[in-house]
């Protein structure tokens, strides 16, 4: 296959080169009338003849004409066709114009080729400048929030400077990330993030790769959503690829200089409730039961609180004297005393800061006729709302191409990040963990907050405190963690011209990064493996290596057909490393050095894989209204198995302008109407080490014993590659002189032969096994609609740009015997991918009801769980959508964003945690089991009694139920539902409208400056996730969009996230 | 221009095509994990090494109080072992950590070469095989056995549950191979060998004594079985003498190798394991208050120290110092404030908490103990020439020699743990200790001669009575010997229905006082063994706690406690 492949290709470049036979030069330079800027794409043709090429990125051609010609005749996408004369001339210059009703849009596609939209038989959406700028989010991905169709942007627990998921159009692989490729500006850069956190991770969120670029770089950004659009970039498009196309220097008089001013400050938006009348303890008890006299002799009791009355089912806050910890204090007796009273209301929120973000970029910019040239700066530094929370990012990028000669174009870029961050928090729902909201949501409402920080600032201890995990003080002063990271992604490119129809791009990237995280615990932290003190250094090494080679045509085949044709070769070669020095147990207190361990655990990890591919693609246009286009790729990936390295994938689409073809059609009603089609297979690999297995060992030894042992993985020896394949139809439809513009798309795809490790009873002497298995189906409806509604000769408009899309998974099959993958875990419940049902099912136990209806209540009067668990929900949104409305008053704009996500459940560890330990406002029903009124000395009324029947068996087995009449204690009302882990509990409706943005902007008129230096400044005010217009958090303060990590399965979990910030940021960009 | 061209070509063509040439050449090596150990390259020392560090992790100490309630030996705060929790614990640990690697170690040696002079490693894995499949089908009763941990080319993903009586027939036919296989004159496992150091003469004797153990264990559903088990041992073949435990002491070099009840001190903070001394194990051991077992003070500390006086941290007082015991099941109520906790009852003495202890597979004074129970049922072949009395007697003197043993062991590890830690005003109340403090404790708790002598001349001290009585006798002190290991103290008293262990009898616990037989199979099983599981429990019935398993058979077992819940004192104002 490969063999016969090669001779055609041979014997394709064969061919053209026998054309390559032409008599006379002509050349010249396409503008737009407009603006004066060069046109790109501008199709060139000699008149009545298949000879023509189209304009180059800097607006030029130059084109070989047979004796004998007349004119060329010039044609671009909504602009009007100029035919030439050629006479004499050697040189011909044009200026187009805009012709008023057909679009002209260019997006640019796969393998950084820019295409008309017109011409595209897929769905593809792009977000420009103007939805760019200013609309400072730290992580460029989070721009394309409720912006684009069919995509779902989901931040994580990490916070403002943390990773982002994206999951476009469903997930597709079982148990990858499911995350889209990054292109910028033609490579592809890596996404990954270190170390974000899983349900029991205890780790920070260390941001992810695209995080790293400056947003003031970027140009546009592109969607390429399903696989037809991204067939050519392989396996790794096979979730989607984003591209990002960066700003690069123009063509002009002097030097541009752009001066850009962003400071945004982050206020929290909520925090999580509790409730503020009962202290710890348990069973609802009056008393701790039992008293110590202080001073000795005063007659003065006070109750004692022990350390392990951890839960706060305890008395009430009323006032009692109490000792907490009769030994925290020995050096002063009284100090240990506590009243308790309820706290604060704001004690919880006050311990968070506001967050604080400035980025200051500079970009210089200039070209003349061959060269263009930009460099940009940038520093961008954050506060985070946690206090001693740092980071900050700098940037250089420097882009240059320049004309070598006629033939030859030489383009490169390099950008190179520092990334520093310092006491990022902790993420995860471990216990003793570092992760404040777990910390809070866990905590007694007895002590003070500044209660803590007194006795961590006196003693530099963290205590032990009952109901307190950890003093927060103590996490924020003595748990460290820094990280630095630098990266140069770079990239050459030189652009051949063979021929004016011809041209071999030869094209070099690599992307590379080392991130060090060093960790550290002093002496005596809390849990065994930080009490000697303990330091762990981090070391990961990413690098990515990709070249390719592509050779285009472009030729118009007869004054009706024109071919465009590539075919390319592309080589990428990863590499991935972490090395770990975790050293416990220190010589000398106080030195943070690995040195200084008396226990060291190394670990490293190296791997590598390397993928190599061909490809061709080709697109006929019939009289620019009919467009075929067609690809094939073929992979060789190192990860698979040896005799499965090669896997081939075709794509094929079609569009159909008929509003072009039809010119019968009033432009005034229907000013553009198009309709598409695709088919796609795109093929998909897996990470390496799938296919081999054997002993691990460890720098641990036992009594100076080496320790060896088998893996438990069994590996499959003839790994094969995933396969997704879709189809999908869509119209674009423009009306009234569009200002009305419909894009819909429907489509429809499956991921079969899925690489899962799949689980296997330990019993069988392995705890998993790889297999090729599994499908999933993913079907969906995307709409956008764009509105003008008003748009008045004083220079008023108001713009709607909504987007709408729905995606219906379901998982068809799994490996033989495999009826469900656990795919995610959080508030006792898992997520699950089960056969017959939708990706992301919520499962677990819910409350076990009688025939009624009602729910069933045990003789202890607690709620009873269900004997199996079942589906609780689903994490995947039954719609998600947009709406943009944009005001616009000559210089003035405003513009409302606004982010639906309709339809989906989270599994909430904030309401698990906050059951079980007594500490939300909810848990306080019917905690009244023991009070006394104080007033009279009789016992309140007991209200502890759940709604609910009891179950009475007979002697004859006969089932009959009766009202629960059995009062109990908090514990059994409330605790219990999450000790018996009746998760249903614990699902919420996920469903948000979140005010997303608003955004003011007002650019200066450019005559009021004419006596300062400035071309141009432009001033802009934001405000960013500013409310939940509708939520369904029960008032728990939390947010229904967070996520522990980027990883597909954990989309619908809910754990112990930092509290939701508001963001307002203060633009200024100067252009000299 | 023209020429141009075609170097061109040339050019384009050897890129376009260089770079596809699918030079898939080092694919293999891209793809071969450095960090992984080849079959070939594997040492099954090291592997053996790293199996039998699970002796500490699984005997005893680690899971404490989860077992104890249901033989006398400890009480936990909330029994919930015994919930409605799945605990699949052991299921993992033996299967992931033992069983695997064991029968890999076995496989890897059966490949090589040389595998006759390899026979002590195969035989010594196959003792270890045995004990650990011993306690996985007591736990659970049915479970996959022949279908587990083949090679992983011929693995079997959904193995089926093998019947608790074939297990028991294959273990008696390992353990008698095994012995049999073992050769002096050839190599041993060596220093990799914590158990014995390659010493092939004291496996054997291990290889034995855990067949009659498993003997004893089957000889109320199939005497004649445990008779055909027992009949071709001698005293000679069996462990006599302390030097002949089969132990692994922790290792203080990395704290996950620590004794778990130490480590936990650590890790959560907190001196506290709300694990008592159980109600049983202290009537015993006060043994009618005649004169008291000489080891009490070793188990269990009194309710308030005698050697510091005061009062208890929750303010009650006892003014005796007493030895107190709590029952299986008591929870705190709302009539008695915390009856049942720190403070009111016994807590397990500091000498187990220490980082470094001795976990063991089994210990000679269960033989001697084994043997008496034999010689009482008649089925101790002729060849054994004492009484049931001699060896009940041979026990607990092997009993306290051990004790002794013990206490030396981690007395020199004491100061740390209490100065550090227990008497610490981070981890607990009070004053904090010195060394001094520290001296006068050890030796309050010191094993004393004359104790011994004295304790000789009391009734506990010679069987008597009937045949049950005697063996309630055996099983008892059985249970005192066999403390901390807790599972198979369970055994004994599933068995045998001894000791009495005091229950009290509390209807709102899930299992309403009754006993159970054995933990439910893993909940995941349900899912990914499916019809393995469901073959395996058309056999029970119900995946119930209280199902009986083959060999638990015994009509009477539960004896019946004669246990009081007692009234409280009146707490201290």
């Amino acid at each position: 296959m490969r063999k016969q492949f090669l001779i055609t290709l041979i014997l394709f470049i064969g061919i053209l080169g026998n054309v390559i036979a032409q008599q006379r030069t002509l050349s010249g330079k396409v503008t737009s009338a407009e603006d004066g800027m060069p046109l790109p794409g501008v199709s060139v043709v000699v008149s009545g003849t298949a000879v023509g090429t189209v304009t180059s990125g800097t607006g030029d051609y130059s084109l070989k004409v047979p004796d004998g010609s007349e004119s060329l005749s010039f044609s671009f996408i909504g602009m009007k066709t100029q035919t030439i004369q050629i006479g004499e001339l050697n040189t011909i210059n044009v200026s187009m114009e805009m012709t008023s009703e057909i679009l002209n849009e260019v997006v640019a596609t796969a393998l950084g080729i820019k295409r008309e939209t017109k011409a595209l038989g897929f769905a593809v959406q792009e977000i420009g400048q103007e939805d760019l700028s200013a609309s400072r989010e730290i992580n460029v991905t989070n721009f394309l929030t409720a912006k684009v169709a069919g995509v779902q942007i989901q931040k994580t627990a990490g916070g403002s400077t943390g990773s982002s998921a994206i999951t476009i159009r469903g997930a597709k692989s079982l148990l990858g990330n499911n995350q889209p490729l990054f292109v910028v500006d033609g490579v592809p850069i890596t996404n990954i993030g270190h170390s974000s956190g899983g349900t029991f991770d205890d780790r920070q969120d260390l941001g992810d790769g695209v995080g790293d670029l400056n947003s003031e770089d970027v140009e546009s950004m592109t969607v390429l959503k399903g696989p037809s659009a991204t067939a050519l970039y392989g396996a790794r498009g096979s979730n989607g690829v984003i591209l990002i196309t960066t700003k690069t220097g123009k063509k002009r008089k002097g030097i541009g200089v752009e001066v850009n001013s962003n400071t945004s400050i982050e206020t929290i938006n909520q925090v999580p409730t509790f409730q503020n009348y009962y202290a710890n303890g348990y069973e609802d008890t009056n008393i701790y039961g039992s008293f110590i006299e202080i001073p000795e002799g005063s007659g003065m009791m006070y109750e004692t609180m022990d350390t392990w009355h951890g839960d706060t089912y305890g008395p009430p806050l009323d006032g009692r004297r109490t000792i907490v910890d009769p030994y925290v204090f020995p050096e002063d007796m009284f100090k240990k005393t506590l009243v308790l009273l309820p706290q604060p209301a704001n004690n919880v929120r006050d311990f968070y800061n506001s967050g604080l973000n400035t980025a200051n970029s500079i970009a210089i910019s200039g070209g003349n006729d061959k060269t263009i040239a930009r460099l940009s700066i940038s520093n961008n530094t954050t506060k985070g709302i946690v206090p001693n929370w740092k980071t900050s990012k700098q940037t250089i990028v420097f882009s240059a191409s320049s004309e070598v000669t006629d033939y030859l174009t030489f383009e490169g870029k390099v950008n190179y990040v520092h990334d520093e961050g310092n006491q990022r928090p902790y993420m995860g729902e471990m216990y003793q963990g570092g992760n404040f909201p777990r910390i809070f949501a866990r905590m007694s409402r007895t002590i003070p907050l500044p209660f803590l920080k007194e006795y961590y600032e006196t003693t530099g201890e963290a205590g032990n405190w009952p109901g307190i995990s950890i003093n927060p003080y103590y996490v924020l002063n003595e748990l460290k963690n820094e990280d630095s990271k630098d990266r140069i992604i770079g990239q050459i490119s030189a652009t051949l011209k063979l021929a004016p129809w011809l041209s071999l791009l030869g094209r070099a990237g690599t992307d590379f990064y080392t991130q060090t995280q060093k960790r550290t615990w002093p002496v005596g932290a809390p849990r065994s493996e930080n009490h000697g003190g303990r330091i762990v250094n981090d070391i990961y090494g990413v690098k990515d290596i990709n070249a390719d080679v592509i050779l285009t045509a472009n030729k118009a085949l007869s004054n009706k057909f024109n071919l465009n044709a590539s075919l390319g070769s592309s080589i990428l070669y990863q590499q991935r490393d972490h090395t770990q020095l975790d050293g416990r147990n220190f010589k000398a207190d106080g030195v943070f050095d690995i040195a200084n361990c008396i226990d060291i655990y190394p670990y490293t990890y190296i791997s590598k894989k390397e993928m190599q591919s061909v490809y061709a693609t080709a697109q006929l246009a019939y009289n620019n209204y009919l467009f075929l286009d067609v690809t094939g790729r073929n992979d060789w990936s190192s990860a698979l198995g040896k005799d499965n390295y090669s896997f081939f994938y075709p794509s094929v689409s079609a569009g159909f302008v008929f509003t072009d073809a039809f010119t019968s059609i009033p432009g005034n009603i229907l000013s553009f109407g198009k309709i598409r089609g695709s088919w796609a297979q795109v093929g998909n690999d897996s990470d390496p080490y799938l296919t081999m297995n054997g002993y691990a060992s460890t720098t641990e030894t036992y009594a100076g014993q080496g320790l060896t042992w088998m893996n438990s993985t069994i590996p499959l020896l003839d790994l094969k590659n995933e396969l997704t394949e879709s189809w999908e139809i869509g119209t674009d439809l423009r009306f009234l002189n569009n200002r009305i513009n419909l894009d819909l798309t429907y489509y429809n795809g499956k991921t079969t032969n899925q690489i899962i490790p799949v689980n296997v009873t330990n019993a069988s002497g392995y705890s998993n096994v790889v297999i090729n298995a599994g499908e999933i189906q993913n079907k969906g409806i995307e709409a956008t609609l764009g509105l003008t509604p008003v748009k008045t000769a004083s220079g008023f408009t108001w713009e709607i740009n909504a987007n709408w899309s729905r995606n219906h998974s379901k998982v068809v099959s799994l490996a033989p015997g495999i009826e469900t993958i656990t795919i995610g875990s959080g508030g006792s419940n898992i997520i699950e991918a089960r056969v017959g049902e939708a990706y992301g099912n919520i499962v677990g136990y819910a409350y076990k009801t009688a025939p009624d209806g009602q729910r069933i209540v045990n003789s202890s009067g607690g709620y009873v769980p269900t004997d199996a668990q079942q589906v609780l929900g689903n994490t995947t949104p039954d719609w998600i959508g947009g709406l943009n409305n944009t005001f616009t008053y000559k210089r003035l704009s405003l513009n409302i964003l606004l982010d639906f996500v309709q339809g989906n459940e989270i599994t909430s560890s904030t309401k698990y945690n906050e059951t079980a330990s007594g500490t939300g406002v909810w848990t306080t029903w019917g905690r009244r089991l023991h009070d006394i009124d104080p007033a009279t000395g009789e016992q309140l009324p007991l209200v502890g009694i759940l709604p609910g029947v009891q179950e009475i068996t007979d002697a004859n087995g006969n089932i009959t139920y009766e009202t629960n009449t059995v009062a109990t204690d908090g514990q059994t009302l409330w605790a219990n539902r999450a000790w018996s882990e009746i998760g249903e509990e614990f699902v919420l409706d996920g469903s948000y409208i979140s005010l997303r943005e608003v955004m003011l902007s007002y650019s200066i008129k450019p005559s009021l400056l004419q006596k300062t230096p400035f071309a141009g400044i432009t001033l802009s005010a934001v405000g960013r996730n500013l409310a939940y217009l509708e939520e369904h958090m029960q008032g728990m303060g939390i947010s229904p969009e967070s996520a522990p990590n980027t990883s597909s399965g954990y989309a619908g979990v809910e754990v112990l996230s930092l509290p939701t910030t508001r963001t307002w940021a203060f633009n200024i960009k100067l252009n000299f | 221009m023209k020429k141009l061209n075609k170097i061109a070509l040339i050019v384009i063509s050897s890129l376009v095509l260089l770079l596809p040439n699918a030079c898939t050449d080092r694919y293999e090596e891209y793809n071969t994990d450095p960090s992984i150990i080849t079959a070939e390259l594997v040492s099954v020392d090291l592997m053996f090494t790293n199996v039998v560090t699970g002796i500490p992790e699984s005997a005893g100490y680690g899971n404490s109080g989860d077992y104890g309630s249901y033989c006398g030996m400890s009480k936990r705060d909330d029994d919930n072992s015994f919930s409605e929790q799945d605990a699949p614990g052991e299921w993992n640990f033996e299967y992931s950590k033992m069983l695997n690697n064991l029968s890999n170690i076995i496989q890897l040696i059966d490949g090589k070469e040389n595998k006759d002079e390899l026979v002590n490693k195969t035989a010594i894995a196959r003792i270890m095989k045995a004990w650990s499949v011993s306690k996985l089908t007591d736990t659970y009763g049915d479970v996959p056995y022949s279908e587990s941990c083949l090679p992983a080319e011929i693995a079997v993903l959904h193995p089926k549950y093998d019947t608790q009586q074939s297990i028991y027939t294959d273990l008696f036919k390992e353990l008698k191979e095994a012995a049999a296989q073992l050769d002096e004159s050839k190599e041993s496992y060596g220093p990799a060998d914590l158990v014995y150091q390659g010493d092939v003469a004291k496996w054997r004797k291990l290889a034995n004594s855990l067949r009659l153990r498993l003997a004893l264990r089957v000889r109320y559903v199939d005497a004649a079985l445990a008779t055909a088990q027992i009949s071709d041992l001698n005293m000679a073949g069996l462990m006599t003498t302390v030097n002949d435990d089969a132990y692994v002491l922790n290792n203080n070099d990395f704290p996950n190798h620590q004794n778990p009840r130490f480590y936990r001190i650590i890790n959560y903070g907190t001196i506290s394991e709300s694990v008592h001394c159980h109600q049983t194990l202290i009537d015993i051991l006060k043994n009618d208050s005649i004169h008291m077992d000489p080891r009490i003070q070793i188990y269990a500390d009194t309710v308030m120290a005698p050697w510091k006086g005061g009062i208890s941290p929750n303010g009650y007082y006892f003014p005796n110092y007493e030895y107190r015991g709590s029952p299986t099941l008591a929870v705190n109520s709302a009539t008695y404030k915390y009856p049942w906790g720190s403070g009111t009852v016994s807590d397990i003495s500091d000498f187990w908490r220490v980082p470094v202890v001795a976990p063991a597979v089994m210990k000679c004074s269960e033989v001697y103990f084994a043997l008496a129970e034999a010689k009482l049922a008649g089925i101790l072949p002729a060849g054994f020439s004492g009484t049931a009395n001699d060896y009940y007697q041979k026990g607990i003197d092997a009993a306290i020699e051990w004790a002794k043993w013990f206490y030396n062991l981690t007395a020199p590890q004491m100061s740390d743990l209490m100065i550090n830690y227990v008497h610490n005003v981070n981890y607990s109340p009070g004053t904090p200790w010195t060394q001094a403090d520290v001296d006068q404790y050890l030796e309050y708790k010191k094993i004393k001669d004359e104790d011994v002598v004295a304790f000789k001349t009391t009734p506990i001290y010679t069987l008597a009575g009937s045949a049950e009585q005697q063996l309630e006798m055996i099983i008892n002190q059985k249970i005192v010997a066999l403390y901390p290991d807790e599972f198979q103290g369970w055994c004994e008293y599933r068995r045998t229905g001894y000791p009495r262990v005091a229950i009290a009898n509390d209807g709102s616990s899930v299992l309403k006082g009754v006993v159970p037989r054995r933990q439910p199979w893993p909940t995941v099983e349900e899912q990914i063994n499916s019809e393995s599981y469901q073959d395996a429990l058309s056999r029970y019935g119900k995946d119930s706690k209280l199902t009986k398993m083959w060999w638990d058979v015994n009509p009477a077992a539960p004896h019946p406690s004669d246990f009081v819940f007692p009234t409280m004192p009146t707490p201290y104002q």
